[in-house]
């Protein structure tokens, strides 16, 4: 595990208050900087990590880019203060903000650190190729690596890869770039990039979502408290979703290459509520995989239809109008945060959370034969007040399963 | 360098292998050499005499002829001479500045003034030996080397780098005087710059 110092350059032109990673780019670029933090001083807790600031508007219209934000330090909370607090503003100027990441490092405590930088890009490049050219020549020079995220914006991809080949030369892979297509989960995407995972596979654990790092809880210290907050990240995510699913039913069956298909059987789910005539051509139209969930989901709505108690039913936001789901929304919410225990046992009834979790979980595969088929088992019990030992079983039972199958 | 023996004799010309073990006392793990074109071939370059001849092992630049090398070393040794090997042609270097103890050298520094600049000449099978001067030489626990020009190639091609010297013991780390007081009082102690840097304890 060699010594890095790295520099963290954030995107913070206007660009980032664009919605479409959930909730802002501002907000998924900053858990993806707490993920790259937390990976970088897991690795080695001697690692360094900067922040710094790509763009910055002045008032008299003069750009004065590559603002250092914080200085080299291991100390979490030093960073995550000035993270938080970073103004969205101006426009992106690349070459300035890389040039001043590399004289912070040139200037770093560690002198036998390697140097690192890791860019955020989500806004349109503007530069000048040649310029570009020599920066890319100089970093190498200097061995400075550099891992280039771009996210939103398909517009440059060419220019990075050039930058990027350039910088790596013929024989090296230090250098990585990164594209994230829109809507995308941004964290989720990079954790399983070499910017997070090193050669020997010491960075974060692949069961490890990023949701959990960024409420500051680590799963090894908290397991349950670590579920039970990603339980109900995961429950506002699918509501989000589901809304979302609801404005572009047709569209977001068919164009979902990067999402998994969890979230594409929620929106599926949507269009089953909403438009229930028209039911046969939608399903021929689904994979197999999704026709199946699709089964999986019916069976459960008969099972269900009377139950009061299980609030993470989509009917129930589907069938209201738009207000009337954002004050279940919120109530939800209210409810969840109350009675992590209850919906707990009530949530593990639902297939898609047994999904979602299973998925997250080490060493399973959730499209197997004995996943599924335990799935379905779920379903065709009765969630009724012998709920909580069915679940015991039903776990026990994946859990078996699970054996069986390794 | 040449030994009394009769030209047909077969014994090794023992009296300077002993002399250019500085390779031994560096840091090969924290050595750098910028601008190579090859990730790791800069270290290969300090090896022992008796390999000096070893055509395998050299180190070539990266589009244009400089070369910079920083190595550090797991103590304090006294330099007093350089052997450079490379080939007997323009890809040979012909300068190259020295500085002592100053791990930050890069690039951008090294165009300033240096500790020695010394010239030279070709030189493929390692006859010839550079003075150091001990002016800066007599302590030193970091080495630079930039080469920055060659005799006329595009690339600079390195074969083998030699030094000559004495090692002077490991270098404890820095706390050394120490004063133990039952109660630190601010008035006992001069400080003109309160809190200037920014250092921690790591």
């Amino acid at each position: 595990m060699p010594l890095e110092s790295t520099i963290i350059c954030v995107d913070n032109s206007d660009f980032m208050r664009d919605g479409d990673f959930i909730p802002t780019r501002m907000q998924a670029q900053q858990d993806a900087v707490s993920l790259i933090f937390h990976a970088k001083t897991r690795s080695n807790p001697e690692n360094n990590v900067g922040l710094l600031t790509l763009s910055e508007h002045n008032q008299y219209y003069c750009y004065f880019s590559g603002r250092v934000v914080t200085q080299l330090t291991s100390d979490v909370g030093k960073v995550f203060s000035k993270l938080h607090l970073l103004p969205i503003e101006g426009k992106l100027d690349f070459c300035k903000g890389i040039k001043v990441a590399n004289l912070a490092l040139k200037h770093r405590q560690g002198k036998n650190h390697r140097p690192r930088i890791v860019v955020f890009v989500g806004s349109p490049l503007e530069v000048d190729p040649n310029e570009f050219t020599k920066l890319a020549k100089r970093l190498k020079k200097e061995k400075v690596s550099i891992d280039i995220v771009v996210f939103g914006e398909e517009s440059s991809r060419e220019k990075f890869e050039e930058f990027i080949t350039v910088i790596n030369g013929k024989e090296n892979t230090n250098c990585h770039l990164i594209c994230v297509p829109s809507g995308a989960n941004l964290p989720d995407t990079i954790i399983n990039t070499p910017i997070i995972q090193s050669e020997d596979g010491s960075g974060l654990p692949n069961g490890y979502a990023a949701s959990a790092f960024a409420f500051g809880v680590n799963p090894e210290d908290d397991p349950e408290l670590a579920m039970a907050l990603r339980i109900s990240m995961e429950e506002q995510r699918r509501v989000q979703e589901a809304e979302i699913g609801r404005g572009t039913v047709g569209e977001e069956a068919q164009l979902n290459p990067s999402t998994n298909i969890a979230s594409s059987v929620q929106q599926i789910d949507a269009t089953v509520n909403t438009a229930t005539g028209n039911n046969d051509m939608d399903v021929t139209q689904l994979t197999e995989d999704e026709q199946i969930a699709l089964a999986i989901e019916m069976s459960m709505k008969q099972a269900a239809s009377g139950h009061t108690n299980d609030v993470e039913m989509k009917e129930e936001t589907a069938d209201s109008a738009g207000t009337l789901s954002n004050i279940q929304q919120t109530s939800k919410t209210n409810e969840n945060t109350q009675q992590n225990t209850d919906s707990f046992a009530v949530s593990l009834n639902d297939p898609q959370f047994l999904r979602d979790v299973l998925r997250d979980l080490p060493g399973v595969d959730v499209d197997s034969e004995a996943v599924r088929a335990a799935l379905e088992q779920v379903h065709q019990q009765q969630p009724n007040k012998d709920a909580e030992d069915k679940d015991d079983n039903d776990k026990s039972n994946v859990t078996k399963k699970k054996k069986d199958e390794k | 360098m040449q030994h009394s023996c009769s030209r047909s004799c077969q014994h090794v010309d023992e009296t300077n292998v002993g002399l250019w073990n500085l390779h031994t006392k560096i840091d090969k793990y924290n050595l750098q050499c910028y601008n190579e074109k090859h990730d790791g071939s800069g270290k290969e370059i300090f090896r022992a005499w008796d390999e000096r001849l070893d055509r395998s092992k050299v180190v070539e630049s990266d589009d244009d002829p400089e070369l910079l090398f920083s190595i550090p070393f797991n103590g304090a040794v006294k330099i007093t001479g350089l052997c450079v090997i490379g080939e007997n042609g323009p890809s040979h270097p012909n300068t190259v500045k020295l500085w002592s103890n100053l791990p930050e050298l890069r690039f951008e520094n090294a165009r300033g003034k240096e500790h020695q600049e010394i010239s030279l000449t070709y030189d493929p099978s390692g006859t010839l030996a550079y003075q150091v001067n001990p002016a800066h030489f007599s302590r030193v626990t970091h080495l630079s080397l930039y080469f920055p020009s060659n005799f006329g190639d595009e690339t600079t091609r390195i074969y083998y780098i030699g030094l000559r010297g004495e090692f002077l013991g490991e270098v404890k780390s820095k706390i050394v005087i120490a004063t133990y007081e039952s109660k630190p009082q601010l008035k006992d102690h001069k400080v003109d710059d309160f809190l200037k840097g920014n250092y921690e304890i790591q």
